[in-house]
């Protein structure tokens, strides 16, 4: 199984409107510092949103669209293929402008095989608070689909502006067999109650290497909330190192499917959300050893740690995920989670949460 | 005419135009950087191997082989399938018709293509052939040697240090891979360099790239290709006087990045208890027969800050097993491949400590083991040092500033195979300072290049201090600029009559 990249084209407004055709209106793109209202760098949005985003100019509604051809065809066909449809959807204060964002997968001849949307985001949805959220939408691509036309629809309810807004649109395809299970236990802290960041000698699951490291609420006073960046499906818990400057969690898994592997038949996806709190540079690093039953790992995936920087230096948590072949004569993985304390200060505020490692049949 | 790597960077400089010139330049495509690596004198072996063959960590029934798979040396992504077999052999004739020992491995895109083969079931203290095929092709003939067991009448190996590829050439490896009768060579550290104001490394790829660059000399291929290594490393590995105990989060990735591409381009063997990649467990422990224990220490991954109260260069662990190592003896000369200078270095009378990047930054650490191995005993006990850039014999003792405490040992700091040193007149005006500020220092030469040579028996240890004639000439002689002996059961080093009268900045 594996995903493929995003198949949009300036999906975030960061090369002006290019790759988008207007059908109606007039589409605009402005800049988190334009001032004037508009959404800003630190208001609700994506993590990573760039300097621009998308909003209706000034029409009543504004539509802009473009294709995107669709890769592994034979998969598709086989019925094999699930899209992820997503993106950060918005508007201004209590006003009711918004946007939204289908995808409408087309056949050969432009027959519309099937239609998926995200949005709009009413003001109920923002608690009439100004910035973005995230919407995501996921289902099978029908068999015989060759190209995804993407449309945008901003639409006004009053005033001059057309105030709806997306920024970090998104269209990718999962290819492969059903989703097979996750193979690391307890990779979202869930397995046991959270705390409000007393270490543990033990995680369910894990084992402990160097420090000690705790399972803290969402929420917990100086810790990230359910509303910060992080998982959509974040539970009550996540991963923190702890008291320790170095806290190191390991975890050994037995890989399924080892014909597939030594053919090397056999995808692999890896990943997590890491994070860490405010301007800190503390974080976590989080790593997959493949390993064979005697001898020296057949391959290494590192992933991580999230810096300030990429955080914009707000308290939260980014997703990191990494695919690949699972080296033949690999029999187990040994997943490591290294967590490490920057400076003073008594807590290690690396934050791990939602961590996954799949294997599927390429 | 002949074009040196160092007048041709020297030039760039001067003309503004280093981003044609320096092959680590970012924005510069595979082709433009392979040519611009070619005008440097770069050059690799044919694809896919081009990177060479090397092999390492000998035990007296193993040793590991290694190769890398790096069609486009210089490029991001390398022209190969996420996986590619590998095939190796091991022979007992250079011709590889006596084959001992054969096997498959995948090289996988995960570790860069590179491939890491514990081979077992070999004889102890033999001589053997290895050679790798893949994509229908196969690599160049390398040549190494196991572990002996038992009575031993001599060891040769040669250590190397500090080797920035544009500071000069690497004549001492041609004298290296062409000794026949070397036993192994141990690489004390600065293998690469993270980069000056010509570049610097920060990602994966950036650390691939140099270790690529570098193995475009090929006289270190052919150093590579001719001996089992030994390795440890210093700074440059990953960046300059770093603590790797540091928690930072973008250093932390650019060590993980910096250690990974290091493994994936040396022949390790991943050994010891700790041991998880992009951190392999570098620091361990070898016997050479009944004539030589190796002790091979990582003084980067775990250290902490300098200066700091309970400081430490070693960490806890390799702190507990250094001690273990030390109290428990097998016999034999004990050695340490030490990458940074153990010895107190005071910048003259009364004066301050000259860096506190090397063990002079953790006294207390130093000061405990150093007691520690005289009260359990310790004889015949020599260090091997790198970073300095400079020679330096001195007598290792407990407490540097109490003449009256005991002479435990010797450490020889070696020459830099290529990184600057000081200045002629730095080292004129300074080897006399440090002499007279560290009773313990018996020599320092600073204006040299070069390796050193050891030649141990149960009877005497020596040191040839090898240098060249031309650091920017790959086919400059090399000569002794000074030799050095241990005797067997007495404490102190003593220079060799014949190299008394050669040129050195301060003799005691």
């Amino acid at each position: 199984m594996h995903t493929t990249p995003n198949l949009l084209v300036n999906p975030g407004a960061e090369s002006g409107s290019s790759g988008w055709t207007s059908l109606q209106g007039a589409m605009a793109v402005t800049r988190y510092d334009a001032g004037g209202g508009y959404p800003t760098p630190t208001d609700p949005g994506p993590p990573d949103r760039g300097t621009a985003f998308f909003t209706g100019g000034t029409a009543a509604k504004s539509r802009a669209s473009q294709d995107a051809t669709l890769p592994n065809t034979a998969e598709i066909d086989a019925g094999q293929a699930q899209y992820t449809l997503s993106g950060w959807l918005g508007g201004w204060s209590s006003q009711a402008d918004d946007a939204s964002l289908t995808a409408e997968f087309l056949s050969a001849s432009n027959q519309v095989l099937a239609t998926a949307a995200i949005g709009p985001v009413t003001p109920a949805d923002r608690g009439n608070a100004t910035g973005l959220w995230a919407r995501t939408a996921t289902g099978a691509v029908p068999a015989g689909s060759r190209t995804a036309r993407l449309t945008l629809v901003f639409t006004r309810s009053g005033g001059s502006s057309n105030d709806g807004y997306a920024d970090g649109l998104s269209l990718t395809l999962t290819i492969g067999g059903p989703t097979v299970s996750n193979l690391i236990v307890n990779g979202s802290g869930e397995a046991g109650p959270g705390g409000t960041g007393t270490p543990s000698a033990q995680i369910p699951g894990w084992t402990t290497v160097e420090g000690a490291a705790a399972v803290v609420k969402y929420g917990t006073s100086g810790y990230p909330t359910t509303s910060d960046p992080g998982p959509s499906d974040r539970g009550t818990n996540f991963l923190t190192g702890g008291n320790s400057v170095r806290t190191r969690l390991a975890q050994l898994v037995t890989l399924p499917g080892t014909a597939d592997i030594d053919a090397g038949r056999s995808r692999f996806t890896f990943g997590g959300w890491l994070g860490g709190y405010a301007t800190q540079n503390d974080g976590v690093r989080l790593s997959v050893e493949f390993l064979p039953a005697d001898g020296p790992p057949l391959g290494v995936v590192v992933l991580g740690p999230v810096t300030a920087a990429e955080r914009s230096s707000r308290s939260g948590l980014l997703q990191r995920t990494a695919q690949g072949t699972v080296p033949p004569g690999s029999r187990t993985a040994r997943v490591l989670l290294l967590f490490t304390r920057d400076g003073s200060g008594t807590a290690n505020d690396g934050y791990a949460d939602a961590l996954h490692l799949t294997i599927g049949a390429a | 005419m002949t074009v040196h790597r160092r007048d041709l960077l020297r030039g760039a400089l001067a003309a503004g135009a280093m981003g044609a010139a320096w092959p680590l330049m970012p924005n510069l495509g595979p082709a433009a950087a392979h040519a611009a690596a070619a005008a440097l004198g770069a050059s690799w072996d044919p694809a896919p191997f081009t990177l060479g063959v090397g092999s390492g960590d000998p035990l007296p029934t193993s040793v590991v082989l290694w190769t890398r798979l790096a069609p486009e040396p210089l490029a991001d992504v390398q022209p190969l399938a996420d996986i590619v077999q590998v095939d190796w052999a091991v022979a007992t004739d250079p011709g590889m018709t006596q084959v001992v020992a054969s096997g498959s491995v995948a090289a996988s895109v995960l570790l860069g293509h590179s491939v890491h083969v514990p081979v077992r079931g070999l004889g102890a203290g033999q001589r053997y052939h290895y050679q790798f095929s893949a994509l229908g092709k196969k690599s160049v003939v390398g040549r190494t040697r196991t572990a002996p067991v038992g009575a031993l009448n001599k060891v040769r190996f040669a250590s190397l240090n500090c080797q920035n590829y544009q500071s000069g050439e690497y004549s001492g490896m041609r004298e290296i891979a062409a000794d026949a009768n070397l036993d192994f060579v141990v690489h004390l550290g600065d293998y690469t360099y993270e980069g000056t104001e010509l570049g610097t490394q920060y990602t994966l790829n950036d650390y691939r790239k140099a270790q690529a660059l570098y193995k475009g000399d090929p006289l270190l291929r052919a150093a590579h290709a001719a001996h089992p290594w030994f390795l440890t490393w210093d700074d440059h590995e990953v960046v300059n006087d770093y603590s790797g105990s540091a928690g930072g989060a973008p250093f932390v990735a650019r060590r993980a990045a910096a250690y990974q591409a290091w493994y994936e381009n040396m022949p390790l063997r991943i050994d010891g208890a700790d041991s998880a990649l992009p951190d392999p467990q570098i620091y361990r422990y070898r016997q050479w027969g009944d004539l030589l224990e190796l002790v091979v220490l990582d003084l980067r991954q775990y250290r902490s800050a300098q200066n700091v109260t309970s400081g430490t260069i070693l960490g806890a662990a390799q702190k507990n097993w250094l001690i273990d190592k030390i109290e428990h003896r097998s016999g034999g000369w004990h050695c340490w491949a030490n990458s940074i200078m153990l010895g107190q270095l005071r910048s003259g009378p009364g004066g301050g400590y000259m860096f506190t990047d090397q063990w002079d930054g953790f006294l207390a650490e130093r000061k405990d083991i150093l007691t520690r191995a005289h009260q359990a005993g310790l004889a015949d006990f020599v260090t091997v040092t790198g970073d300095w850039h400079s020679a330096f014999v001195q007598d290792l003792r407990p407490d540097f500033d109490d003449t009256s405490s005991p002479v435990i040992g010797t450490e020889f700091v070696a020459h830099s195979i290529t990184s600057s040193a000081y200045s002629s007149s730095w080292n004129a005006t300074n080897g006399p300072k440090m002499g007279a500020g560290n009773p313990h220092l018996q020599y320092f030469e600073g204006n040299r290049y070069g390796y050193d040579l050891y030649e141990v028996t149960p009877q005497r240890w020596t040191t040839h201090m090898r240098v060249t004639a031309d650091r920017a000439d790959p086919n400059a002689a090399m000569s002794t600029v000074s030799t050095w002996h241990v005797d067997r059961g007495r404490v102190g080093a003593y220079e060799d009559p014949g190299t008394k009268g050669l040129p050195a900045q301060y003799r005691r």
